[in-house]
């Protein structure tokens, strides 16, 4: 558990940074301007509201993870701090752990931050319609906490594009890999309709490869048909195996790299 | 402090350019120009992949977009003509969006080829939320007020009512346009719904309602059936005559003369002719009217004033 003063660490280093608060701003502008749009949706307020709501935190949180994620680790070994927290008693996969998990915690507080506005909105749209506001409010639980595994997800991405390329270069992969999380069925159905068997295994290859990011995504599906816990459960158990792939594999490089 | 002055005396004159030249771009821009040429909705499926999890959220925008479409075009008195691609493509991106398919059945009603694809979009309504009643009774709205079909719009309201959480008005719809079809096994259908509402009705008031629609529903029935009796007894006879020419004709016979009558003189000819098995008698266990003059059979009074039979097809007048 030696990661943690260094995830701690990373936390206040974060959260420090300037430019998490005007993205946070943002996201709070936009999740509080559904209040207005609502007015224009003919009865479709609550809807409008859950869906702005949960696609902003989901906008806003890739956002956050791409700039602050990407330069984690660069920034310690831009800066040569790398080789003094290294001298310590620590080892190289604890560092990664460290920061992983250090971003984690500021992800949340930002997450929490967002999700305390969205509900204010929908509690008070909801009570404006003279609907019951804890009706979506379970579901809309359900989504957000979907939205920060996939965060999180990303997260470890960013971690591990940075540990062998620079923070451009790895901003821009995790960028493809969120892109391409969002199509991975696609991926698979573009290669059933080639009807051609190379390129059905290539595909199918690449759909088990590639983090199949619409399985932490229930935000189209929420509103009307509550998801059962069976399928939440193993969308947040899939979730966290793919961040710990990536850790490990983030791990196993960090540990051969040379500065 | 002197710069900070000048700097924030500065902003002035440029925010007075920046306005003039929103003004002047807006001075340019046509806004009389026909709405439909400015709408650029890219296909369904093509816009799916671009979405990238955000489907309901687009979907919310376009739909956002759809209500000022409308409104623009109704203000331009120009006629809508996406509409139906708006309702195609927010309803693939959120299939669960009832309200888009219960409203296209609303927007979409100025003429038949716009119903027809209003009718389309809410049979993509049905199939992707088959839990839904709204959108099949809407169905049943577009087919009975729009396309005036009775037997579609009677069809879609059944379907409505066997829908979990459906209240008893499509039941009851469903159950009137069918008794107005004039086809007797739909009649009976019609019937057992009518049936179906008295015993389910929870008043003393809609009880005595159900019972009277169903009295007179039973009457409607017995009507049709007696008729479909008639015209079958003619064709029978007319079926006959030509067989007793064909049969003179080849024994190289005389021909018959008279033509049996193609109308019975009493209702129990029918049951000779084996096409019913007895007379019906109505609820209140009085005989129907049947008058050889015109080939009619009609109900007596009823104690009430009817509510659901048309009094000239169906109930004779009291002389």
């Amino acid at each position: 558990m030696s990661f943690l003063p260094l995830a701690l660490n990373t936390l206040r280093e974060t959260i420090r940074d300037k430019i998490l608060y005007v993205i946070l701003v943002f996201a709070l502008m936009m999740i509080a301007s559904s209040v207005l749009l609502a007015d224009l949706s003919l009865g479709q307020q609550g809807r409008l509201v859950v869906d702005l709501g949960l696609s902003s935190i989901s906008i806003f949180g890739l956002i956050i993870t791409i700039f602050v994620g990407t330069n984690l680790v660069n920034k310690e070994i831009d800066k040569k701090t790398i080789y003094l927290i290294l001298s310590k008693p620590i080892r190289r996969s604890e560092f990664v752990l460290g920061k992983f998990f250090g971003l984690s915690l500021t992800l949340g507080v930002i997450t929490l931050a967002m999700s305390i506005c969205f509900f204010a909105v929908l509690w008070t749209t909801l009570r404006g319609m003279g609907t019951d506001p804890f009706v979506w409010f379970p579901t809309s639980a359900m989504a957000l906490s979907l939205i920060y595994i996939e965060m999180l997800l990303l997260t470890a991405a960013a971690i591990f594009f940075s540990t062998f390329s620079s923070p451009v270069m790895s901003a821009m992969f995790t960028l493809g890999l969120y892109l391409i999380g969002h199509m991975s069925y696609d991926i698979l159905n573009f290669g059933k309709l080639t009807g051609q068997v190379m390129l059905q295994q290539v595909t199918q290859a690449l759909f088990f490869v590639l983090p199949d990011l619409e399985r932490l995504n229930l935000k189209n599906v929420l509103i009307q048909a509550p998801v059962s816990m069976d399928v939440f459960g193993s969308s947040l158990a899939y979730g966290l195996l793919y961040i710990a792939g990536l850790l490990v594999l983030s791990m196993l490089i960090f540990e051969g790299k040379e500065f | 402090m002197l710069t900070r002055l000048l700097l924030a005396l500065s902003f002035v004159p440029l925010a007075w350019g920046i306005h003039q030249s929103h003004m002047e771009v807006r001075s340019k821009v046509d806004f009389k120009a026909n709405i439909n040429q400015e709408v650029n909705i890219a296909p369904p499926q093509y816009l799916q992949l671009l979405t990238f999890g955000h489907d309901a959220f687009v979907a919310d925008i376009l739909w956002l977009q759809l209500i000022q479409y409308y409104g623009a075009a109704y203000y331009q008195d120009v006629p809508q003509e996406h509409l139906y691609r708006y309702f195609d493509t927010i309803t693939t991106l959120d299939p669960d969006f009832e309200m888009a398919y219960l409203i296209s059945g609303f927007l979409m009603a100025d003429n038949k080829k716009q119903v027809e694809l209003a009718l389309k979009i809410l049979a993509k309504g049905e199939k992707n939320m088959p839990e839904s009643w709204q959108i099949p009774h809407q169905e049943g709205f577009l087919y009975y007020l729009q396309l005036k079909d009775t037997l579609k719009a009677a069809q879609a309201f059944e379907r409505a009512s066997k829908k979990p959480n459906a209240p008893e008005l499509p039941s009851l719809l469903a159950a009137q346009l069918y008794r107005r079809s004039n086809d007797v096994e739909r009649c009976v259908l019609s019937l057992r719904m009518w049936d179906n509402a008295y015993q389910a009705s929870p008043t003393k008031e809609l009880k005595e309602r159900a019972k009277r629609h169903t009295l007179e529903t039973q009457i409607a029935c017995d009507l049709l059936t007696l008729r479909k009796a008639l015209s079958d007894y003619a064709n029978i006879r007319e079926q006959r005559w030509q067989t007793q020419l064909a049969e003179s004709k080849k024994n190289k016979q005389r021909p018959p003369t008279n033509p049996p009558s193609a109308v019975p003189s009493t209702l129990q000819e029918l049951v000779n002719a084996g096409l019913l098995r007895q007379i019906p008698l109505d609820p209140f266990g009085r005989p129907y009217i049947y008058r050889q003059q015109g080939l009619k059979v009609l109900a007596q009074p009823l104690p009430w004033k009817p509510v659901d039979l048309k009094a000239t097809d169906f109930v004779s007048t009291p002389k």
